[in-house]
C-alpha cells in the first residue's frame, strides 16, 4: 500500500512551474536573527543557523523555465529558470541557472558569499541575502526539475538528502537516528499502552463474546487512519506530525493554532491519567473471582 | 530514546505472547464454545465495542513525529506505520480471544479494568497475574515515553509556528529537550492533582524513571 505519485512531466521551455507550499532549507547564515520582511514567503530561523524558507500557499511564487539543456544524466543536465517571487518583490526577479556547476554555489557557496559581505553596509547585505534566498529557492526547484528532465524516476540523490536533512525540522544538523525498528517500537509502544489493560473489560461488557470481532473492526479502522497518516507523513516529514498536517491543510491561524494546542494538551495527560487509572485497578482487589471459580 | 523504547516494547509484547500461548494451551472445549457466533450480541454492540477499542489503537500517529529523524521517511514511515498497526492487530486479536476463552462471560463483564490480569490466572496462576501487572507497568512507561516524544515534538513545532512560548523550542544540552521537561512537568502536575491520594508517589517514580530512560546522558 503506497501512494503512487505521477511521474513529473519533463519540463519544456517557457513552462511556468509553481513552487509548492513547502519548506526549504536554503542555506546556512552567520546571522540567523535578521528578518527578511519583503520576501513573499515566511522565513524561519532555526537554531543551527540554517534558514527555513516556507512558501505560503496563497502566494503566487514560481519559476519560469527560460532554457532547457537536455543531457543523458541528471547531473549533466541544466535548466535556466527565471524566478518570479510574486508581486511584492517583482523588482527582484532574477535569472538563475541550475546545473552541476551552480549546484555547489547554491548550497554551500552562498554561505561564503554572505560571509564575505558581513562587514559591508547593512542595507547592502540585506538585499544580497534576499537575492540569495530567492535564488536558492529557485535553484531547489530547478534542481528538482533536473531530475525529471532526464526522465529519472527519482530525484537526484543529493537533492533528496538536502531535503531529508532539513525539511520540516528546520535543522540540517538534526540526526537521522530513528530506524525502522525504533519507529515500529514507537508505534507498537504507543498503541499497546494503557488501552489494552484498561479498555479490555469495557469492550467485554459491550461486545461480550464477539470481542475479537470488535478488535478486528477497530483494527481495520485504525489501519485506514494509519494510511492517511502515512501518506501525509511521507509528504510532509516533520517533527510536528499531525500539527504540521493541520497547518498545511488550513494554514496558520487561530483555528489551526487552537486545534494544535488542543492536540498538545490532549496527548500526554490523557495517556498518563488513563494509565494510572488502569494500574490502580490492576493492582488492587482483582483476586476475588479466581477464589470463587478456580478453573474455567 | 530509540533503544530503551525498543527493549521495553519487546518485553511487554513478550509477556503478552506468553499470556496468549498459555491461554491457548489451557483451552477447553467449553472455552472454544464461548467464541461461537451464536452467543454474539447484535451488530450495534459489536460496532460499539469496536469504537471503544479504537482508543486502544490510537498511538500510531506518534510515528509521524519521528519522520524528521528518519533517514528515508518516504520509505520507512509507511512501513513502520502499517507494520506496527498489523503487529498490534494480531496481538490484540490473540489477546481478546485468549480472554474470552479463559473467562466466563458473566465474570468478564464484572471485571472492568482488571480483565486481562484476571484472565491470566486460570492458565498461569498467581505468576500470570503478576506478569500482566508487570506488562501493564512496562506498557505505561513505553506509552508515556512514546507520547512524551510525540508531544514534545508537537510542542516544538507549535512553538516554532508561534503558538507556544519560545521556551518550548529552546535548546538544552544541545538538543531540544527543554520542551520535554515542561511537557513532563505539566503531565506530572495534572496526574498528581487528578490522583491525589494513593497513586501519586508511584506515578512520580514512574515518570522519573521514564525521563531517565529518554533523556540522553
Amino acid at each position: 500500500m503506497s501512494i503512487t505519485r505521477a511521474r513529473p512531466a519533463p519540463p519544456v521551455r517557457g513552462q511556468t512551474v509553481p513552487i509548492a507550499p513547502r519548506e526549504f532549507v536554503v542555506a546556512k547564515y552567520p546571522d540567523p536573527d535578521s528578518r527578511l520582511p519583503s520576501l513573499p514567503c515566511r522565513t524561519d530561523t532555526p537554531k543551527s543557523g540554517a534558514r527555513l524558507l516556507t512558501i505560503a500557499p496563497d502566494r503566487r511564487v514560481g519559476v519560469r523555465l527560460t532554457g532547457v539543456a537536455r543531457a543523458r544524466t541528471p547531473s549533466s543536465s541544466g535548466i535556466g529558470v527565471q524566478y518570479f517571487p510574486g508581486r511584492r518583490c517583482a523588482s527582484r526577479c532574477r535569472k538563475v541557472r541550475s546545473g552541476p556547476i551552480e549546484r555547489r554555489s547554491a548550497h554551500s557557496g552562498h554561505v561564503e558569499h554572505a560571509d564575505g559581505h558581513k562587514e559591508e553596509d547593512g542595507q547592502q547585505v540585506r538585499r544580497e541575502r534576499t537575492h540569495v534566498f530567492c535564488e536558492a529557492a529557485a535553484r531547489v526547484i530547478a534542481d528538482g526539475l533536473v531530475g525529471s528532465l532526464a526522465s529519472a524516476t527519482e530525484r537526484p540523490r543529493w537533492f533528496q538528502k538536502d531535503h531529508a536533512d532539513g525539511e520540516g525540522t528546520g535543522e540540517s544538523t538534526r540526526r537521522a537516528d530513528i530506524g525502522l525498528v525504533a519507529a515500529l517500537s514507537i508505534g507498537v509502544g504507543g498503541m499497546i499502552g494503557a488501552g489494552i489493560f484498561s479498555i479490555l473489560g469495557v469492550v467485554a461488557r459491550v461486545a461480550g463474546s464477539a470481542m475479537p470481532l470488535s478488535f478486528a473492526i477497530g483494527g481495520v479502522v485504525a489501519g485506514l487512519a494509519a494510511y492517511s497518516y502515512a501518506a501525509l507523513g511521507k509528504t510532509f516529514p516533520s517533527v510536528g506530525g499531525a500539527v504540521t498536517f493541520v497547518v498545511r491543510g488550513y494554514g496558520e491561524g487561530v483555528a489551526s493554532g487552537s486545534l494544535n494546542l488542543f492536540q498538545y494538551f490532549s496527548y500526554p495527560e490523557w495517556q498518563l491519567v488513563s494509565c494510572l487509572a488502569s494500574r490502580r485497578s490492576t493492582f488492587s482487589g482483582a483476586d476475588s473471582w479466581v477464589e470463587q471459580s478456580p478453573s474455567s | 530514546m530509540g533503544r530503551a523504547e525498543s527493549v521495553i516494547v519487546i518485553i511487554k509484547v513478550a509477556i503478552l505472547v506468553v499470556f496468549v500461548v498459555a491461554a491457548f494451551m489451557a483451552l477447553t472445549g467449553k472455552g472454544v464454545a464461548r467464541l461461537s457466533p451464536t452467543s454474539w450480541p447484535g451488530p450495534l454492540a459489536i460496532f460499539t465495542g469496536a469504537g471503544v477499542i479504537f482508543v486502544g489503537y490510537e498511538g500510531f500517529g506518534l510515528i509521524t513525529n519521528a519522520a524528521a529523524n528518519m533517514a528515508q521517511p518516504e520509505r520507512e514511515l509507511p512501513r513502520a506505520m502499517y507494520g506496527s498497526v498489523a503487529i498490534v492487530i494480531v496481538i490484540y486479536l490473540l489477546v481478546a480471544s485468549g480472554v474470552v476463552t479463559n473467562v466466563p462471560l458473566g465474570v468478564l463483564k464484572g471485571l472492568g479494568d482488571s480483565a486481562l490480569a484476571v484472565a491470566a490466572k486460570p492458565s498461569l496462576g498467581q505468576a500470570g497475574f503478576r506478569l500482566i501487572a508487570i506488562a501493564a507497568l512496562l506498557s505505561t512507561s513505553s506509552a508515556v515515553n512514546a507520547t512524551l516524544f510525540g508531544s514534545t515534538n508537537i510542542a516544538y513545532q507549535i512553538a516554532k509556528n508561534g503558538g507556544l512560548p519560545p521556551a518550548f523550542d529552546r535548546k538544552l544540552w544541545g538538543r531540544d529537550v527543554e520542551g520535554l521537561f515542561i511537557t513532563s512537568g505539566l503531565g506530572l502536575f495534572v496526574v498528581l492533582v487528578y490522583h491525589m491520594v494513593a497513586t501519586a508517589p508511584s506515578s512520580a517514580v514512574a515518570l522519573g524513571a521514564t525521563l531517565a530512560a529518554i533523556v540522553p546522558p
